[in-house]
């Protein structure tokens, strides 16, 4: 497999504020790549100089090895993406809006009509833009990316202000398009359940440097752990782990207990429950937000919100 | 080229599926025919209500009579009276020649009267004889009116107007008018001459007249007198170093002068009239001025066009397409200009359309006499008024720059408009308030200024220019039409590359 996205080394800093530091990383031909990060972190402003809308203070980036600031033509013949949201013109129909984009970078009329099939638009695509659903906004969005066969896609947050129902429609969707047209996504979001679910690869960025990046089984694995488990009776149980494993407990409510343990000790743990006549109602993984795998990877603190 | 013409079609469609670019120039271009309409209604509405002249010299008449009751010994009333009765009676209207011999004729028949009775015989010429110095009261002969009246009554007998005309050199040469200088009296029997060769018979001097205030004389008819008469006071005025309100000739307003006087004598060799305000093509070329207003549509749409895409959003898309920034800067560029052509054609075809309706189009190969880069040139109406559209059109264009470059650098399109507005208007004030001045000093340096340079309709002969008799100024009587083309070419090309080198190179947050 070949490097379709290098930064390497990049810097950025708006007047004194450095948003930016040292980002190097490489993205592989045909894999989904997360970018995780809370808000504030610098996704954004990565994607914006992957796609040259901000210059690059130091460093470089390429796009199949074409350099995106000195050969700016051939790198965005390669690469589409939608930045923060999927802005089009309100006053023009989905369909001309897709003609301008098509225009511009040299895709055949024809091809409109494929990814308006592909992203299931035929029904509304000759109704003005600013009538659409954020989700129709999406998959217009997401039409307008594929016009000219990219080699690299790269959504920013693609999810955001979708409800649950859209965010798996967008995720078989990416999912398709990346197994069936072999193409690269280059990802970004705030929440790493969802990552946890597309994505081969994931990079951890926070305050501007990356704080690790690796295939999901290394991340989930490190920085997941807690579960929650609902006994019957309570407060036998309560006793019970108090007595055994007072540093696994993370919480204890009324209804449930959290409890920090590897995936492997979980059937040794119910063992013991059951044999002290503690019954388990309820058993789930706690979904870990970033914040607190942040939590898990750093060892604490340092989040930028 | 390719690349270009790609971008360009899709700022085209950008912004003509606008409804609301339909619609502003729509209005705007209404707005300019609007006082085209508005000018023909008060034309037609002065027609109807003006009155006759034989109306005003009746009144004329009951005004002197009454009068008279009152003094009924004062024969200067008795023979106003007279002389009104005699132009009635005789039809002569008040651009008649004969109008001015009639109005002497009485006067002197009143001094004569008045010399019989007092023995004492003045001229009484004192308040009406335009070409000479006032004489006081000059006292004559008793043989010298009655000499005077034969040759009047001559004149009104032979009703020849050669005759007129010689009687007026023989009364310069003869020295019976008295001229300021030697040079002056050259001059004006040369004019005299000029009425003999190029057999134009002369008009009445209405500014001579008491009991006629009907204003202007119709030029359609007597144009050929109005250039002689011009240019005997061009030549006079520069004799004498000074306008007849008495503000000296500076070295420009001679050369101006000098080149009216031969666009005069240019008229009357070829026999071309000049354009009257009323007439087809002198409506038409009104229209002209109102071009400036295109400004408004053009300075909207020129800080819309980079302003919108940064506040929606657009710009993102707009500018991952493979791409240099610099092409879709001139896409949009050239799509401004290309919107105010079409406007601009609009326009002009609209106000075609409109005042050739309301004349029957009468008078559309008219030609023009005018002073272009040196030369007396002679070129059609139609022509002309094309090229006086496209020539305002560059201070629109300037400004359609300037807002482009406001709308880059700032990025939202409402304080571009409103700066740009500002600037246009509160400028405009300014610079005219300059220019009430610009007759006695000039402020150094001030002619480089953008906003010194936008009226370019100052330059340009117009119908209605002529009719009012008010010249436009500029700030520095030394600037020429070349010289504020310049100005505006330069600011624009100024204009043009800030905003470009801005785009270009500023990241989008």
């Amino acid at each position: 497999m070949s490097d379709v996205l290098v930064l390497e080394n990049v810097y950025k800093s708006f007047g004194s504020r450095n948003i930016l530091s040292d980002i190097s990383l490489t993205v592989k031909e045909g894999e989904v790549f997360g970018f995780l990060g809370p808000n504030g972190a610098g996704k954004t402003t990565t994607i914006k100089m992957i796609l040259g809308l901000l210059s690059i203070d130091s460093g470089r980036i390429s796009v199949l090895g074409y350099d995106v600031e000195e050969r700016f033509e051939d790198a965005m013949k390669h690469i589409s993406g939608i930045v923060e949201n999927p802005d089009m013109y309100g006053h023009l129909s989905g369909y001309d809006n897709l003609l301008i984009h098509a225009r511009a970078c040299g895709a055949p009329k024809e091809r409109i009509d494929e990814v308006v099939q592909m992203v299931g638009m035929q029904m509304r695509i000759m109704d003005k833009f600013k009538s659409y659903s954020l989700g129709m906004k999406q998959r217009l969005g997401l039409a307008q990316a594929l016009l000219h066969n990219p080699k690299v896609m790269i959504l920013d947050e693609p999810t955001n202000g979708l409800d649950p129902a859209g965010i798996k429609e967008f995720r078989d969707l990416l999912k398709y398009l990346a197994h069936t047209q072999g193409l690269t996504v280059f990802i970004s979001s705030h929440i790493l359940q969802e990552m946890q679910q597309m994505c081969d690869t994931v990079c951890i960025i926070n305050g501007g440097h990356i704080i690790r990046t690796g295939s999901v089984q290394e991340l989930t694995k490190s920085a997941s752990g807690l579960y929650r488990y609902r006994f019957r009776p309570m407060d036998k149980a309560v006793a019970l782990l108090q007595e055994n494993a007072a540093d696994r407990i993370a919480g204890i409510t009324e209804d449930y207990i959290d409890l920090r343990i590897r995936e492997e000790e979980i059937d040794m743990l119910n063992r013991r429950m059951m044999e002290n006549d503690v019954a388990i109602y309820g058993l789930s993984p706690v979904e870990i937000s970033l914040e607190q795998s942040f939590i898990e990877i750093t060892g604490g603190g340092n989040i930028i919100g | 080229m390719v690349k270009q013409g790609v971008l360009l079609s899709n700022e085209r469609l950008k912004l003509y599926k606008k409804p609301s670019t339909w619609i502003l120039m729509g209005v705007i271009v209404s707005l300019t025919l609007l006082g085209l309409i508005l000018s023909r209604f008060f034309v037609s509405l002065q027609d109807r209500y003006s009155p006759k002249w034989q109306d005003q010299y009746n009144s004329s008449i009951e005004e002197y009579k009454t009068m008279l009751n009152e003094n009924p010994d004062d024969i200067n009333l008795a023979q106003s009276v007279e002389s009104i009765k005699h132009l009635l009676e005789n039809k002569i209207p008040p651009q008649d020649w004969r109008t001015d011999v009639v109005i002497e004729y009485y006067s002197f028949k009143a001094a004569q009267l008045i010399g019989e009775k007092t023995g004492k015989y003045t001229d009484p010429r004192t308040n009406f004889d335009y070409e000479n110095e006032f004489f006081g009261n000059t006292n004559l002969t008793k043989e010298q009116i009655a000499d005077r009246l034969a040759k009047l009554q001559g004149l009104l007998d032979s009703k020849d107007w050669h005759e007129y005309v010689r009687l007026k050199i023989d009364d310069l040469k003869s020295g019976w008018t008295k001229s300021r200088s030697d040079q002056e009296k050259q001059v004006n029997i040369e004019m005299y001459e000029l009425y003999l060769s190029n057999k134009i018979e002369p008009v009445a001097d209405l500014g001579n007249n008491p009991y006629y205030w009907g204003g202007f004389s119709d030029s359609s008819i007597f144009w050929k007198s109005e250039q002689i008469e011009s240019i005997r006071q061009n030549k006079l005025n520069l004799l004498r170093g000074e306008d007849l309100m008495g503000n000296i000739l500076t070295n420009s307003r001679v050369k101006t002068i000098e080149k009216d006087i031969e666009v005069s004598l240019k008229r009357l060799s070829t026999n071309i009239a000049p354009i009257t305000y009323d007439s087809f093509m002198g409506q038409f070329e009104n229209t002209a001025t109102s071009i400036s207003l295109l400004s408004v549509l053009l300075i909207v749409y020129a800080a819309n066009i980079f302003a919108s895409e940064y506040t929606s959003g657009t710009v993102k898309l707009l500018l991952i397409t493979p791409h240099k920034r610099k092409r879709i800067f001139w896409a949009k560029t050239i799509l401004m200009v290309e919107l105010s052509v079409i406007a601009l054609a609009a326009n002009f075809i609209l106000a075609f359309l409109i005042s050739g309706s309301f004349t029957a189009f009468r008078g559309i190969d008219s030609m023009q006499v005018m002073h272009l880069f040196g030369n007396v040139v002679q070129l059609p109406y139609l022509l002309y008024i094309l090229l006086k559209y496209l020539v305002m059109m560059l201070p629109v264009l300037t400004y359609g720059a300037l807002a482009m470059m406001m709308s880059v650098i700032t990025r939202k399109s409402a304080i571009s408009i409103a700066v740009t507005m500002v600037l246009m208007f509160g400028s405009d004030i300014i610079i005219s308030i300059i220019t009430m001045f610009s007759g006695s000093f000039v402020i150094p340096g001030i002619k480089f200024l953008l906003f010194a340079n936008t009226s370019l309709e100052v330059y340009l002969p117009s119908a209605l220019v002529s009719m009012t008799g008010l010249t436009g100024q500029t700030v520095d009587p030394t600037m020429t039409l070349g010289f504020s083309v310049a100005v505006l070419l330069v600011y624009m090309v100024c204009f043009l590359w800030i905003a470009r080198d801005s785009f270009c190179r500023r990241d989008v947050k």
